[in-house]
Formats: C-alpha cells, sequence, structure tokens
C-alpha cells in the first residue's frame, strides 16, 4: 500500500506541468478563446504528439503503452491546473473505446493516427450532453448515414471525428462519423470559456460501423466510467490552482497592516478547500486503481470521485475567488476560468443531486 | 503507487484473524455485547491473549517488551482487532501510557528511564495521565503557568492542570511546568515526570455532557518530584511536548475509520428498521454522510501508507481528525432526526467513552444514539480543536502566515 507516485510517475507529473506552463499555461488558453484558437496548437502538439499521451489510453496490442487509468489521471489533473485548452479528454477516451473495437482497416488507422497525435476523436456514449437533433439511416448500399447537429462539442473546432452508437430498427450500430473544421462553429455563450465548444453540423455524413469486441453497455460502461474519472482528475487541477493562486494572493495582500492570509476567516476558507481538495485526490486515485484491476467496485468508486472531485473544485475556484476581493471578480482575472470550468464539469455527467441518490440507492436499496 | 496490500500483508491478516477467532467465544458480536460487570474480567483474559502471542505494546522494541511489530503489522493487527469489536486499548490510562509516555520515552527518555518506566506501563503497575492544559491555557500550550522549582534535589511544583483524562485512576502524570519565567515563554519550560500518589496532589474529576466524569481538575501544592524525572532538558520541554502532540503517526487511521464504517452500517440499519429509507431528507444526509465517510477513508488509508512506509505524517494527521470529528458530529446529528420524537426520551443505554462510536455489539438504540451524538460534540475540542487544526493546516501546508 503506497500512494506515493514512482519516479517515472513524478516524471510524467513534472514534464506535462513543465511543458503547460512553459507554454504560458493558463494565459495561453485565454488567447485561444479570446483572440487566436491556433494558439492552442503548440499544446496539442506538445502533448500528443512529442509525449505521446494518447497512447495511456491503449493496450500494447493496440499499439499503445497498455492501459494506465493511474497515469492518465495525474496528466489530467495537470490539464485542468492549466485549463489545457485542448481536445485530450476526449481524444483518450475515444481512443481507449477504438482499442475495444475489433480491428478493421478504418478503425486501425483512426487507432494509429490517435494514438501518433494525428487525429482529435470525440465520443457520444459517455453522454456528457443530449443530442436530440441527429438522425441516423441506412442506406441501400448498407451504409449508415447522419445527419443533424451536434451541440456543446468540446473543442469542436479541432475534433477529426465523433464515435457514437444509434439504433437502426431496433438494432445498435456503433459509428464513427469524420468532422471536417468548414462545419463547425464556435459556441461563444458556453459556460466553460475555455473548453472551446462548438456546434457540428452534419449533413448526410458516411459513417464507419465499428463492432465493439465487448457488449455495448459494458463498452458504454466502461467509456463512460474513464471519461468520469478523467473530469474529476481534471477538477483536482482546477481546484489545487485555484488554492494555490489564492494562498498566494493571501500571503501577499495586505490590509489593517497585516497579510490577509492572517485572518483566520480567509486562512479557514482556504483550508477548507484545501482538505476537500486532499480527500477528493485520494478518492480518485483510489478509483483509478480499482480501474486499473478492473475491480467489482469500480463504478461506484468513479462516481463517489466525481462527486468529491467536484465539490472540492467548485469550492477550491468559489474561495480563490472570494479571497481575491474586487479584482477575482474581473474578467482579466483568472478566477472566472477556474469558476467556470469547475462548475461546467460538475454539471457534465450528472448534477449533485442524482449523484446523491445514486449513493443513497446503493446503500439503502440494495437489497430489494 | 500501488494501492493493495501485498502477499505477505494477506497471509500475516488471515493469521491474526484465526487467532482472534480462535479466542473469543462463540456468538461473539463485539465488547459493547459483553455485560458491563463481566468486562474487566474479558479484558484481563485478552491481555493473558495479547501476551500469549507477542502482540502486546505492538509498536516498542522488544528488548523492552513490546511485539516489536513493524507498521504494516501494527496497522493489520489494529485493524483486525477492530474488526473484531475489540477496543485496542486495554485501560482508560492506556493511550497516555503505552502510547504517548512510552513514544516519547523511546525518543527522549534516558536509558535507566526507559529500563525503569517502560516494564510498569505494561505490568499495568504504572496508568499514566497527561498534564498539559491548564485553565489558562488551552490551545496556547505554552502559555503554561504550573511552576515548578528545584529545592534540595527534588522538583516542588505548585498550580494546575485541567482535562486530564483519566486523571482519576492515573499514579503518574508526565506533566508540562515553567522551570524558567525569565526567558520568552516557549523556552522556560520542562516535562516532569510525577507520581500522583502524594498530598501534594489533589485530582478532582469534572462532570461532562455526557454524565460522565472521565476528564479531571489536577491542583498541586508543593507536589514534589526527583530531580532526575526530567524527560528531555531542562527547559527543554515544548520539543518533547511537541513530539508528544505529533505522535500520531497513522497507526490507528485505518482502525479508527473501520469503527465508523461499523458505525455506518449501524445508522443504516436504524434507518431501515425505523422505515425512514424512503425519506428524501434522510436519502440526501445519508448520502453526504457517506461521501464524508469515504473522504475519511481514502484520508485515512492514506495516512496508513504514510506510517507503513516510514514516511513522516507531520500536519497531514491534521486533515484526517477533521475529517473524522467534523463528520461523526453530522452523522450523529442525522441519527436524531431519523429517531425523531424518540430522541427526546432516550433509553437507558449510554455509550461507555466519548473517543468515537459506540462499542460494537451494543443496542443499536436511541439511548446509544442520543449518547454517541453527545460525545461526538467533544471531538471537535479534544487533540487540537478543529480551529487549531486548521490553523496548522493553513501555517504549515498553505504557508499562510500567523
Amino acid at each position: 500500500m503506497d500512494f506515493s507516485p514512482t519516479a517515472e510517475q513524478r516524471d510524467l507529473t513534472r514534464n506535462v506541468r513543465s511543458a503547460l506552463s512553459g507554454l504560458g499555461g493558463v494565459e495561453r488558453a485565454r488567447t485561444a478563446f479570446e483572440s487566436d484558437p491556433s494558439s492552442a496548437e503548440p499544446i496539442w502538439t506538445s502533448l500528443a504528439v512529442d509525449m505521446g499521451l494518447v497512447g495511456l489510453a491503449a493496450d500494447e496490442e493496440a499499439g499503445g503503452a497498455g492501459f494506465l487509468p493511474i497515469e492518465l489521471c495525474m496528466v489530467h489533473e495537470e490539464l485542468g491546473r492549466h485549463l489545457a485548452p485542448v481536445a485530450l479528454l476526449t481524444t483518450v477516451v475515444t481512443t481507449r473505446l477504438l482499442s475495444l473495437c475489433a480491428a478493421d482497416p478504418v478503425r486501425d488507422r483512426l487507432l494509429a493516427d490517435t494514438i501518433e497525435g494525428r487525429l482529435r476523436l470525440t465520443e457520444l456514449l459517455s453522454a456528457r450532453i443530449p443530442q436530440p437533433d441527429l438522425t441516423v439511416t441506412r442506406g441501400d448500399d448498407g451504409r449508415c448515414v447522419v445527419s443533424g447537429t451536434l451541440d456543446g462539442i468540446w473543442h469542436a473546432d479541432t475534433i477529426n471525428g465523433v464515435v457514437m452508437d444509434a439504433d437502426i430498427d431496433g438494432a445498435p450500430v456503433l459509428l464513427h462519423l469524420p468532422i471536417t473544421p468548414d462545419t463547425t462553429t464556435r459556441q461563444p455563450t458556453a459556460l466553460d470559456l475555455t473548453r472551446l465548444t462548438g456546434r457540428v453540423q452534419l449533413d448526410r455524413v458516411e459513417a464507419h460501423e465499428l463492432q465493439p469486441r465487448i457488449d455495448l453497455d459494458a463498452l458504454r460502461a466502461h467509456i463512460t466510467m474513464l471519461a468520469r474519472l478523467l473530469l474529476a482528475s481534471e477538477q483536482l487541477g482546477v481546484a489545487a490552482a485555484s488554492i494555490d493562486a489564492g494562498a498566494e494572493w493571501a500571503r501577499n495582500r495586505e490590509q489593517f497592516g497585516r497579510p490577509i492570509g492572517s485572518f483566520q476567516a480567509i486562512k479557514h476558507r482556504l483550508v477548507d478547500a484545501y482538505n476537500d481538495t486532499e480527500a477528493a485526490r485520494t478518492l480518485v486515485y483510489l478509483a483509478a486503481w480499482s480501474a486499473s484491476q478492473d475491480a467489482p467496485s469500480l463504478e461506484a468508486d468513479v462516481d463517489e470521485a466525481l462527486l468529491a472531485a467536484n465539490d472540492a473544485a467548485t469550492r477550491s475556484a468559489g474561495a480563490a475567488l472570494q479571497v481575491h476581493g474586487g479584482i477575482g471578480f474581473t474578467w482579466e482575472h483568472q478566477s472566472h476560468l477556474y469558476l467556470r470550468r469547475s462548475r461546467a464539469n460538475s454539471l457534465t455527467h450528472s448534477t449533485r443531486a442524482s449523484h446523491l441518490e445514486r449513493i443513497a440507492a446503493r446503500i439503502l436499496d440494495r437489497e430489494k | 503507487m500501488d494501492l493493495s496490500f501485498g502477499q505477505d500483508a494477506r497471509e500475516y491478516r488471515a493469521e491474526i484473524r484465526r487467532k482472534v477467532a480462535e479466542f473469543l467465544p462463540a456468538h461473539w458480536s463485539g465488547i459493547g455485547a459483553v455485560p458491563a460487570s463481566e468486562r474487566a474480567a474479558f479484558i484481563e483474559r485478552w491481555r493473558g491473549f495479547l501476551i500469549e502471542n507477542g502482540l502486546i505494546a505492538m509498536h516498542w522494541p522488544k528488548e523492552f517488551g513490546g511485539a516489536g511489530l513493524s507498521s504494516l503489522e501494527q496497522t493489520i493487527v489494529n485493524e483486525e482487532f477492530t474488526l473484531a469489536g475489540i477496543p485496542l486499548l486495554l485501560t482508560d490510562n492506556d493511550a497516555s501510557g503505552f502510547q504517548l509516555m512510552a513514544n516519547t520515552l523511546l525518543v527522549h527518555g534516558t536509558d535507566e528511564q526507559r529500563q525503569y518506566f517502560l516494564p510498569r506501563i505494561l505490568s499495568g503497575e504504572h496508568l499514566w495521565c497527561q498534564g498539559f492544559s491548564e485553565p489558562g491555557s488551552g490551545s496556547d500550550l505554552a502559555s503554561v503557568s504550573t511552576t515548578a522549582r528545584l529545592e534540595d534535589g527534588n522538583w516542588v511544583i505548585n498550580g494546575q492542570k485541567i482535562w486530564t483524562s483519566a486523571g482519576h485512576l492515573a499514579n503518574w502524570m508526565f506533566v508540562l511546568v515553567r522551570t524558567n519565567p525569565d526567558v520568552a515563554k516557549h523556552r522556560g519550560l520542562t516535562m516532569l515526570l510525577l507520581p500522583m500518589d502524594q498530598p501534594g496532589v489533589t485530582v478532582r474529576p469534572i462532570r461532562q455532557i455526557n454524565g460522565n466524569a472521565e476528564f479531571n481538575e489536577v491542583f498541586f501544592d508543593d507536589a514534589t518530584t526527583p530531580e532526575d524525572h526530567v524527560i528531555g532538558q531542562v527547559d527543554g520541554g515544548w520539543s518533547v511536548a511537541m513530539t508528544i502532540l505529533g505522535l500520531e503517526r497513522g497507526e490507528n487511521a485505518t482502525a479508527m475509520l473501520l469503527r465508523f464504517e461499523a458505525e455506518f452500517e449501524r445508522f443504516v440499519e436504524l434507518v431501515q428498521r425505523l422505515g425512514r429509507d424512503r425519506d428524501p431528507y434522510v436519502r440526501v444526509g445519508l448520502a453526504e454522510a457517506y461521501l464524508k465517510l469515504r473522504k475519511l477513508r481514502g484520508l485515512s488509508l492514506r495516512a496508513m501508507s504514510s506510517f507503513i512506509n516510514g514516511e513522516d505524517l507531520g500536519a497531514d494527521a491534521a486533515p484526517v481528525k477533521l475529517a473524522w470529528s467534523e463528520y461523526w458530529q453530522d452523522l450523529t446529528d442525522l441519527a436524531l432526526d431519523v429517531l425523531g420524537p424518540e430522541a427526546v426520551l432516550p433509553t437507558d443505554h449510554r455509550p461507555s467513552g466519548a473517543d468515537g462510536p459506540d462499542l460494537p455489539g451494543s443496542p443499536n438504540d436511541s439511548g446509544s444514539w442520543v449518547g454517541t451524538w453527545l460525545n461526538s460534540r467533544a471531538a471537535t475540542i479534544y487533540s487540537g480543536t478543529s480551529e487549531i487544526q486548521r490553523n496548522i493546516i493553513g501555517e504549515r501546508i498553505l504557508k499562510l502566515p500567523k
């Protein structure tokens, strides 16, 4: 039993962190949504091409580094810390999905290209956002064709494809559909500014039919688990960055002749955020361990870890903004970027009320 | 990162579990189900079991009569005893004697002190208590004003201590006193070892909100102890006190967690027995409490991991203490809502101590929960109040100014 990261894990965290801060950290995310989306490209190149981080999602026989949930969590913590405006989370999850599909030329090429960082993908199986406006039909040639609109797609303008499931005449199918930049538009009203959210217009897009190697429901459960686990890790980074910023401000900002961090009202608020975050961190890594062992408690572990991480991130981002005072409410300050990310993430897979009800049901309705 | 126990640990656990099961009587459900009049006899038999199996004073080195167990083995033994519903401490003085005093002697004591005191702790001849807090020195420990002066080869002590747990049962006290009033307050303190059975020491029990009297006022009126009964240096008592307060190293982190997990199961049973499991308020409250329990589990496992890997827990002990004490108040408060009017006129069962959940095997009734609810109020005060714990985290981890 050892919670400490190994030397390799420490190096991984350090390398991702120094790459992201070397590229300007959260200020690059601001540039990406305010003026120049292409400013995010060096981040993608660094993480996905140079460091090959997508490979952490696929087994070795699929061309990856072996499925390594703990390492993936460490990486996503750093992404959250810097609000890195790239489609790594969705690409990692979709790569995992592809690795659990039967080999065919299209799937093999997609998998190889994502692992090498040449393609960015997303998926709809983990149901982050409902997509009611989609029609999937099978043509006379047997191929599936998709039309309609995809809303709220993360990093839509850099995504190359979407994996989704559909029901055609009562039969479930799993599809990959290619996306091109000319079919996407940014949705600037998105709560989370640094996620670069967009809409995709699909006009009779020909899809490739994938064959899952496991039952589709089991695949969906696995993919949803992974998406939630990585989002929880991202929330840890959001929380940690907020606490760091709040504590640094509280150490330096003076009022009444003292640093405001010496006042217990300020100190204890930051400590409560810190405690929430540390507790959530232990749950996230215990859940990542369960994922690496495919433990029977995995689904519940991830569910609880995500709830704890959501609470930690929203509390920490809120505390940091409050501690900064008026500065924290300005557009120029980073506080609102973290506040927005923390809250948008917390609503992405499940509301707090449904989280709690699932816990209650697991405990109270278990014999029924 | 490896969040599992290895094969050796699993085998050791199985061996301990088998030995405990062989010792315990049939239909055992925990110490709480043993009639109060028979508990002392059971504890004596259990002491015999511990001695016979080399498990008494499990963290002491073998040369002093301890079991010399590794950190991992201590953790496993503590967990297995707790799962079996057996208290880890045999007497109310063991927390001060076996743990605080003995560990401090092992760090700061002289060879003579270790050879004299440790065997007497082991045999139960010396029952220890801790003399730190005073009426004017609670969280601000360095302000203690009880004095000691040297006179003819003896320390002569005057003043008063308060909140002395199990002081009425103790015959020795390690006591923090002021030996030099002319230097900065942290520098003039000394840790003395004081026999309590003497005319200069008066112990007066204090009745608590739960009706029990587990702590005391202790008055010193020219009390004496020999000159060499100093632990550490004269005027160096502050660092000894800090050692004692820092002795929470994580060995009990998971055992405490297991007590809370067992208590939560009792709570679920209560909710279902009273038919409150469809009440939306109870469901939300239960889920919130469970989330806190899971967070406590994560923090406790991490503290245990630090302990078994020989890392200093340091300020990381504070989040664990905060987590369990505040969780415990929330859960017991919710239990009162579940009980409703029954909690206003509870049964006559009362939990025996305020150190944690009611004893395993105790009746799962209103008396148990009302008593535990009262007891839980102490948890955010003793061993460093929640406010002090937050200051420690803020100052030592977040580097916020004092």
